[in-house]
């Protein structure tokens, strides 16, 4: 009798528990394969998000097999919710192997489930692809994976990938770098010293992208402290008058309002002047910070 | 399901279906023109998503506002994306947030409603197109504009540089969007204070403040609400949604519709499309000083619409905006609505997809008339172009004087809508606590809690007058405790044994040189205090300096755990130390009478799951259910797996299941009562106990296994007493700035 009260009792204090209006509950295996089957990207990460605590050894498989869904953000969303669960220490030892093996779209998931994971053991294997990335997709994922754990350390890393073959790692290195913490004590990650070299790539895109993450690491006020600042300064002013890229120049014409130095000045108002209606504007706007 | 189709067939008689009707003549009055976004159809993630506006968006104008009326597209873009825009006071100008074509990031654009580039009109050239004011690694979303020729805007930019990223959102996930505003040629860009979690879709009201949606999260409160701030960015308060006053979980694109009036777009936070049921919201009154979030009511206009994420109906569908147009007395209201289920799963599985278009529609008869609706595309954000007053420049907020930091004061805490019941005398203390999510190096979860990083700022004595003041950091999300001479969050009602307790239910925040003033602590809003500049409540002298000047985010850390250095509370660092010493003796994870067991099973999966009270540091893996926990056994034991309880359908199968701490509350939790922790203001007092005559512990067991309770070394200090209370109103995590270890 005793026990039939116990259990009576338990089960009305987690009913109780369960009728209380949170945001986002009531998730269930049911509703998560429910959300599977309907291909919607927005469905499944919701289910996957409401889901956050439950507890449910049936939702394992369903998610588990989301890892090499169509959609990076689904792979994501699955490696947020897998690291939650007992089969964590098994999801990251899986992905971290298919970083060693050779199928590249198996690492591309790989990087994108680790992404969502955000567990900081996986940076060794993380960091090993960097340095020899079977494909320039599976390396992006990689590199975002790194970024999101954002451990300050893995900017040695990412110089790696920075200083690689392949463009579009190059770029993913140097958005990465903006998603990194800087040591306690220190205002940024790095300065623009470490970036420097990336202005005269020869991709557009990674001189614009080592541009934004220039001023994304120099801004308020932070690039006045930099010993070479008058080169990054320079550099970004002939980029902002004569690189052959409009976005290239207008970035630069952003970045050179975020540092904030006075040297900049001449440049940004020769950019007034482009043939691009976007760098005219952006400079004048970054010409105004500057007075 | 079915008889709720039934009912929504009987309400669809008066409205007219999608789609527009040739020659339909000229819907909105007086309004000659409108300017709408069109796009391809998305999924645009849940109501704060920002970042995903879909492809081949423009801007058109449509003129008249007619099926037949002529579209202008303005933008002219190819693969570009629209976020959203505002129109400005002098119907000239438009300010947009997109993706422009071949670009990663959305940033702000104005063009002007004849296609003509302003920015270039402004330097005296001619031409064609918008032209754009910012730039950079992050998105800017949201402008609308200000007085004074100031836009507003919310972008996902760190106001405290780039040491740290941006905040993450209630899941630990997104990155959050916060406010901004900026000069109309993009220069002079200030950033605001920041929320824990996101802000969005701002409105200028007519007073000239600024109204948004915040969301709201800190420990289990997990909604998007309206608030107001001023056009600086100071002075936020909380508007609708709360104070049992709400209707759905949140609330989009509030529209002013007269003064203390607004429409708002209620809905779920996800699979909605961003879009749900049109709400009138009464704000309290039309005048300023009427208005707060405990006097706010509302009207549901279109009560057949779900206000949660399950699909709609034929005829039914939802609505992703709402503004007025002509007279409130009319309650004509330009809209986009899409037909159907406009839920994401559904349509989904129907390879489908809702179909927004632009209505008006009549808030008192229901009727629905369409304005434009092209197959294939999306219309929504309509504006009527006419021309409206520019509200006056505000500067209202309370300035401190002599500092930079943030002063939080208030003048009488006792003075409070949602603590009604608190006694005279009771408040010692006020407790500042920063809150944080998990950018700083945290794994995923702070501990076994919903709650968020914080880190106690310090406490400040409060006078006899109900009166303090302290200086905190700027732009950082702080929360406000009230504490009694126990050190806990003082009993909301003078109950020693009621968990309730006075701790504010979300973060505020103030700009550097901003007064965060209040008269009490959540007090009526309509009593304005009256403070003359200058005065002594409005003064840095005499505040609690509690806002490291000089120190970076990532170094408001303490490793020196007692009363008065403690910031965090890292529980193997703190806590353990003090179970390790005075509490494993006996709770050691043996079973026994100090360590009692408990068996669960899920009879969802039917997987058991087994227990033991156990205190010592030995990692526990709690795989109940396949929900893992890599916590100390001590966590484990003191919080347990109440919140995988609350999705399940779960049975005890032996024994006593027990958290005991309650996350945010000492006051309710077991471990607390237990302990019966004694006086510590004015001054240590052992024979003063905060629950009386309870047993304390562990002195009442006696000798237990050979171990005498009763004797000194067992018995806490009461630096350890109030680490374990700090540990449980600050929401029982275990993860702190000390033990973070993510920066390596």
């Amino acid at each position: 009798m005793r026990r039939y009260r116990a259990l009576f009792i338990a089960s009305l204090v987690v009913s109780l528990m369960s009728s209380l209006a949170f945001a986002g509950r009531g998730g269930s295996t049911a509703k998560l394969e429910s959300a599977v089957r309907s291909g919607s990207v927005d469905t499944i990460v919701a289910e996957i998000e409401r889901a956050e605590f439950l507890a449910c050894l049936s939702c394992i498989e369903p998610v588990r097999a989301l890892v090499d869904h169509p959609s990076e953000k689904v792979r994501e969303a699955a490696g947020w919710w897998l690291g939650r669960r007992g089969v964590r220490k098994e999801i990251l030892s899986d992905m971290t192997a298919r970083l060693a093996g050779q199928d590249p779209v198996a690492a591309r998931n790989a990087g994108d489930v680790l992404r969502g994971m955000r567990d900081s053991s996986a940076l060794p294997a993380l960091a090993a692809y960097v340095s020899k990335p079977l494909d320039e997709e599976s390396g992006v994922s990689v590199v975002r994976a790194i970024g999101a754990i954002g451990a300050p350390s893995s900017l040695l890393v990412l110089k790696t990938g920075m200083s690689g073959s392949l463009t579009g790692m190059r770029v993913a290195s140097l958005k990465a770098v903006r998603e990194l913490r800087a040591e306690v004590g220190k205002r940024a990650v790095t300065d623009g010293l470490a970036l420097l070299p990336l202005l005269s790539d020869t991709s557009a895109e990674v001189r614009r992208e080592a541009i934004l993450s220039i001023g994304h690491v120099g801004q308020q006020g932070i690039g006045k402290s930099w010993s070479n600042l008058a080169d990054v300064v320079s550099t970004l002013s002939q980029l902002c008058t004569s690189d052959s890229s409009a976005r290239v120049r207008k970035a630069a014409a952003w970045a050179l309002g975020e540092l904030g130095d006075g040297g900049g000045r001449a440049a940004l108002a020769a950019a007034q002047n482009d043939a691009d209606p976007l760098v005219r504007s952006v400079a004048n706007a970054a010409a105004n910070r500057l007075r | 399901m079915r008889k709720s189709l039934a009912i929504a067939a009987l309400f669809a008689g008066p409205l007219l279906g999608a789609g527009c009707e040739e020659g339909q003549s000229n819907v909105l009055g007086g309004v000659q023109a409108i300017a709408y976004i069109s796009s391809e159809p998305v999924e645009p993630g849940n109501v704060f998503d920002y970042a995903n506006a879909g492809t081949n968006g423009n801007i058109f104008t449509l003129t008249p506002p007619s099926a037949s009326g002529v579209k202008k597209n303005l933008t002219n873009w190819t693969g570009g994306a629209i976020h959203s825009m505002d129109l400005s006071f002098d119907a000239r100008e438009i300010v947009f947030s997109g993706q422009a074509p071949g670009e990663d990031h959305y940033h702000i654009f104005r063009i002007n409603v004849d296609g003509s580039n302003p920015c270039d009109a402004e330097k005296g050239k001619v031409s064609i197109g918008a032209c754009q004011i910012t730039d950079g690694a992050n998105d800017e979303v949201y402008p609308i504009y200000l007085p004074g020729g100031r836009i507003f805007y919310t972008t996902n930019k760190s106001v405290e540089g780039p040491e740290v990223p941006q905040f993450r959102d209630e899941y630990e996930r997104a990155t959050t969007s916060q406010v901004g505003v900026m000069s109309k040629d993009g220069s002079d860009q200030i950033l605001g204070p920041r929320n824990v979690s996101h802000r969005v879709s701002p409105y200028l009201r007519s007073d000239g403040r600024i109204l948004l949606t915040e969301w709201r999260h800190l420990g289990e409160v997990n909604e998007g609400d309206l608030i107001t701030m001023n056009q600086d960015l100071t002075g936020v308060r909380e508007a609708f949604g709360r104070e049992g006053n709400g209707i759905t979980n949140a609330y989009l694109h509030a529209k002013e519709v007269a003064p203390g009036k607004v429409v708002t777009i209620g809905t779920s936070r996800d699979r909605t499309f961003q879009s749900g049921k049109i709400v009138l919201v009464d704000l309290g009154g039309a005048a300023l000083s009427d208005q707060s979030e405990a006097r706010s009511s509302y009207v549901d206009l279109t009560p057949d619409v779900p206000g949660d994420r399950e699909p709609s109906f034929p005829h039914i569908g939802r609505y992703y905006d709402a503004t007025l147009v002509g007279d409130v007395a009319d309650l004509q209201l330009l809209v986009t609505w899409a037909d159907g289920a406009v839920e994401t799963e559904t349509l989904a599985a129907a390879k489908a997809s809702p179909d927004f278009g632009i209505y008006v529609y009549d808030g008192k008869s229901h009727e629905r008339k369409p304005v434009v609706n092209e197959v294939g595309k999306w219309e929504f954000s309509p504006i009527a172009i006419v021309q409206r007053a520019e509200p006056v420049q505000l500067k209202d907020s309370f300035e401190a004087e002599d500092t930079q930091s943030t002063l939080i004061s208030a003048l009488n805490v006792y003075d409070s809508t949602i603590f009604p019941n608190l006694v005279k005398g009771s408040v010692k203390k006020v407790r500042i606590s920063e809150g944080f999510s998990s950018e700083e190096g945290f794994p995923n979860m702070f501990g076994l809690t919903e709650f968020d990083g914080m880190a106690r700022l310090g406490e400040v004595d409060v006078g006899s007058d109900g009166a303090f003041k302290a200086l905190v950091p700027p732009n950082v999300p702080v929360r406000l405790q009230l504490i009694d001479k126990y050190g806990m969050a003082v009993g909301t009602d003078g109950d020693v044994m009621n968990g309730s307790n006075a701790s504010e239910p979300l973060w505020i925040q103030g700009r550097p040189g901003e007064a965060r003033m209040c008269g009490g602590c959540h007090e009526d809003r309509t009593k304005t205090p009256a403070v003359a500049p200058g005065s002594l409540p409005l003064q840095a002298l005499g505040a609690a300096a509690f806002d490291f000047p000089g120190k970076l985010r990532q170094e408001r850390k303490s490793d020196t755990y007692t009363y008065e250095q403690v910031m965090g509370v890292p529980w193997d660092k703190a806590l353990q130390p003090i179970f390790d010493e005075k509490c494993v003796a006996c709770h050691d994870g043996s079973a026994g009478a100090a360590n009692p067991s408990y068996s669960l099973m899920d009879v969802t999966d039917m997987v058991s799951f087994s227990f033991t009270f156990d205190l010592t540091s030995k990692p526990v893996e709690l795989n109940f259910g396949d929900q893992m926990y890599t916590y100390s056994a001590s966590h484990v034991t003191l919080l347990g797996p109440s919140m995988a309880l609350r999705e399940k359908q779960v049975v005890v199968t032996s024994g006593e299941i027990k958290t005991y701490v309650e996350p945010g509350s000492a006051r309710g939790s077991d471990v607390i009562r237990r302990l019966n922790p004694p006086a510590r203001f004015p001054a240590v007092d052992l024979n003063d106990r905060a629950f009386g005559a309870m047993p304390q512990h562990p002195a009442d067991v006696g000798t237990y296994n050979g171990v005498d309770g009763t004797r000194p070394e067992f018995q806490l200090t009461p630096d350890e007493y109030y680490l374990l209370i700090l540990m449980a109103d600050n929401g029982g995590q275990y993860y702190a700035r000390e033990n973070a270890g993510g920066n390596q």
